[in-house]
């Protein structure tokens, strides 16, 4: 055997220990695991050719009393790797890579425990304070040492133990599972008592993995065996469900919006849908199909009211794609999506649509300042005059104190929230009396519509005391949000 | 697409108001010609005004004091509400007295609510300039603004629309 770290006659002493459990009923790769033999290798072989043995014989095999026929030659079908490597297939996942996770039955766990148990008082000289059952070689672990190469093969994709954003769930089962970790109720009673009402959090059954580690953790051969002796299983485990996942993409851009009809996000009343579509919606029809995915999560450097414009270079966003299949594409490729996003609507337009970091993405919801344009208009249909004009264009870095406004006061804090107006500058509307352009540079946050009409005087000062009269606002467009994120792309 | 903002919409002489835009306008007569008016938002915030044909329009009389202090020990001007729901402001229903308006000539007026809900803010302007109660009462003199219950249809049965109170005013 390659390498064995036990400070004995290696050799000798670890083909004793795995006679003596096999001798308990084990595979001899499960016997072979106490030696901590880490070695791929050493378990990829093939002990039992099948072919050769008689079929009366092969039935007759009961499975491993510790891994329960997993990785057991006499019960290893063939046929597994194809069934898992199908189902991955059929997923079309793109990753070139993948991670692999084995969850197994609970019983195994009490079983290796109770190997360790009668293996060490059989050779006392195993315990040692650097050798406990967690140092066993994990069945996790040979269970990839003996199946990964031919899943490699068929995936063509490579085993990339913790670095692969891609991975394959698989599920083993025990028909038994149940019945046999019962003897962890009786070992710790307390430990399950409320697991039992609480239906809701435990719905996959109680017995986690957790809860045996801190059953088993501390506990001594006499106690353990009082509880539990081991026995030959009846059934073999089998395979459960296949999962895979991929870790989630990011990708980020700007939007243009043309339309005073059109919401950010769906829009809903009771869970009823209230407008056809929304901006997020006319964004994410085209990137589902083209990353393969099921879900997305949109966020966005603020949000305009429905009838707002947004102008200029547009406003940042950022989408979560969940669960990606397709993780391999070119600029040009996403730069096409964003084409057909354009060219599917009048309503919106995209730009510097881009993969970004995940790191990268709290830099979207930085506070950064606002450039406005909003149409205004005197309710007394004067026309302001040219002092008016020099007197607001004069006014820079005005703070006003701004209560939550009536229209968000039933979902935000009622609140006095400063917010400065850095800039302001006034052109007449020529052949409209009344009518004026107001240009603003405001701070993150401002409400606008509000700073203009004073909403019943709760923004002060706003727009009407500071003109003498009362004013409204006819329509508003952003020109800018001033964000540097996420770089301009030229395309 | 880059339409200059004031070609994005059809400009005219008058536009519909702020009121108008944001509020349905519904209209409670009470004896006495003590007639209020109140704004539903469809978001559930409910503003308390004066109607235009409340009694002390007619009257002639000049306001002294906006009184938000309605009982021994009921100040409105006590009402604290923390977080979104609004938690801690006072509860008010239909009869509940919002505030007192007392008049030179000693004369006072019972303002109530109308609309069930929480009280979210009393109108503090008017403790300093009671007047605005007179000169904006259809805006910035409102009374106070109450939150509904949501998830509520609420029950404006205790008020007329704005047509039939017009119709009614107007003869």
């Amino acid at each position: 055997m390659a390498s064995s770290p036990l400070p004995l006659t290696h050799e000798k002493f670890n083909l004793e220990i795995i006679e003596y459990i096999q001798d308990l009923g084990s595979c001899w790769r499960c016997a072979m695991r106490f030696t901590r033999e880490r070695e791929p290798e050493a378990y990829q072989r093939k002990i039992v050719d099948l072919k050769q043995e008689p079929e009366e014989k092969l039935l007759k095999t009961s499975p491993c009393v510790i891994c329960l026929g997993l990785i057991q030659d006499q019960f290893i079908n063939e046929c597994i790797t194809d069934e898992i490597a199908q189902h991955v297939i059929e997923s079309d996942y793109d990753s070139p890579t993948f991670a692999c996770m084995v969850s197994l039955p609970i019983a195994i766990m009490l079983r290796e425990q109770a190997v360790w148990f009668l293996t060490t008082e059989k050779f006392p000289k195993l315990l040692s304070p650097n050798f406990t059952v967690d140092h066993v070689t994990s069945l996790k672990d040979v269970w990839k040492f003996v199946f990964s190469k031919m899943l490699e093969f068929k995936l063509k994709k490579k085993l990339a133990h913790s670095s692969s954003s891609f991975q394959i769930q698989v599920s083993v089962l025990y028909p038994d599972e149940i019945s046999e970790c019962g003897a962890l109720v009786d070992m710790c009673p307390e430990k399950f008592k409320h697991r039992y009402k609480q239906t809701k959090i435990y719905q996959e059954g109680i017995f986690t993995r957790n809860a045996a580690h801190c059953v088993l953790a501390g506990m001594s051969s006499t106690n353990f065996q009082k509880f539990y002796s081991l026995k030959v299983p009846n059934v073999n485990a089998y395979y459960g469900a296949v999962q895979c996942f991929h870790t989630s993409r990011h990708i980020a851009g700007r939007y243009q919006k043309f339309s005073r009809k059109l919401c950010q996000t769906p829009w809903l009343i009771e869970g009823e849908k209230h407008m056809d579509t929304s901006i997020q919606e006319l964004i994410c029809q085209h990137l589902e199909p083209f990353f393969k995915t099921q879900s997305v999560k949109f966020s966005s450097s603020g949000r305009e009211d429905v009838d707002v414009r947004t102008l200029g270079l547009g406003r940042p966003f950022a989408i979560e794609l969940l669960d990606p299949h397709r993780t391999l594409f070119t600029q040009d490729e996403i730069t096409q999506v964003q084409s057909s996003i354009n060219s599917s609507t009048d309503a919106i337009q995209v730009r510097d649509l881009q993969l970004v970091s995940k790191e990268q993405l709290s830099r979207v919801k930085k506070k950064k300042q606002k450039i406005y344009r909003a149409l205004c208009v005197t309710l007394d249909g004067s026309t302001l005059t040219a002092e008016d004009l020099i007197r607001i264009n004069g006014i820079t870095e005005l703070v006003l104190m701004q209560k939550t406004p009536l229209r968000v006061l039933h979902r935000r804090p009622l609140a006095v929230r400063p917010r400065t107006v850095h800039e302001m500058k006034v052109t007449l509307l020529d052949d409209h009396p009344g009518h004026f352009i107001l240009r603003l540079k405001t701070q993150a946050g401002t409400y606008v519509k509000e700073f203009v009409h004073g909403d019943f005087n709760r923004t002060v000062p706003n727009l009407c005391i500071l003109l003498g009269r009362p004013v409204d606002i006819v329509a508003l467009d952003v020109d800018a949000v001033e964000l540097d994120w996420p770089p301009a792309l030229f395309n | 697409m880059n339409i200059p903002i004031e070609k994005s919409i059809p400009l005219s002489v008058t536009y519909p108001s702020v009121v108008e835009r944001y509020f349905t306008q519904r209209y409670i007569r009470r004896e006495g010609d003590n007639d209020t008016r109140i704004l539903y938002h469809s978001n559930k915030i409910c503003l308390v005004t004066l109607a235009k044909s409340h009694a002390i329009f007619k009257n002639g009389a000049v306001i002294k004091k906006v009184n938000f202090k309605v009982g021994e020990k009921l100040d409105r001007t006590n009402n604290k509400v923390s977080g979104k729901k609004k938690h801690g402001g006072q509860r008010v229903d239909e009869h509940s007295i919002l505030c007192l308006v007392e008049c030179e000539d000693d004369s006072v007026y019972t303002i109530r609510s109308g609309v069930k809900g929480k009280l979210v803010e009393v109108n503090e302007h008017l403790i300093e300039n009671p007047n605005l109660l007179m000169t904006k009462s259809e805006t910035d003199g409102y009374i106070a603004v109450v939150l509904q219950k949501l998830g509520v249809e609420c029950d404006m049965s205790n008020s007329v629309s704005k047509e039939e109170y017009d119709k009614v005013v107007d003869e």
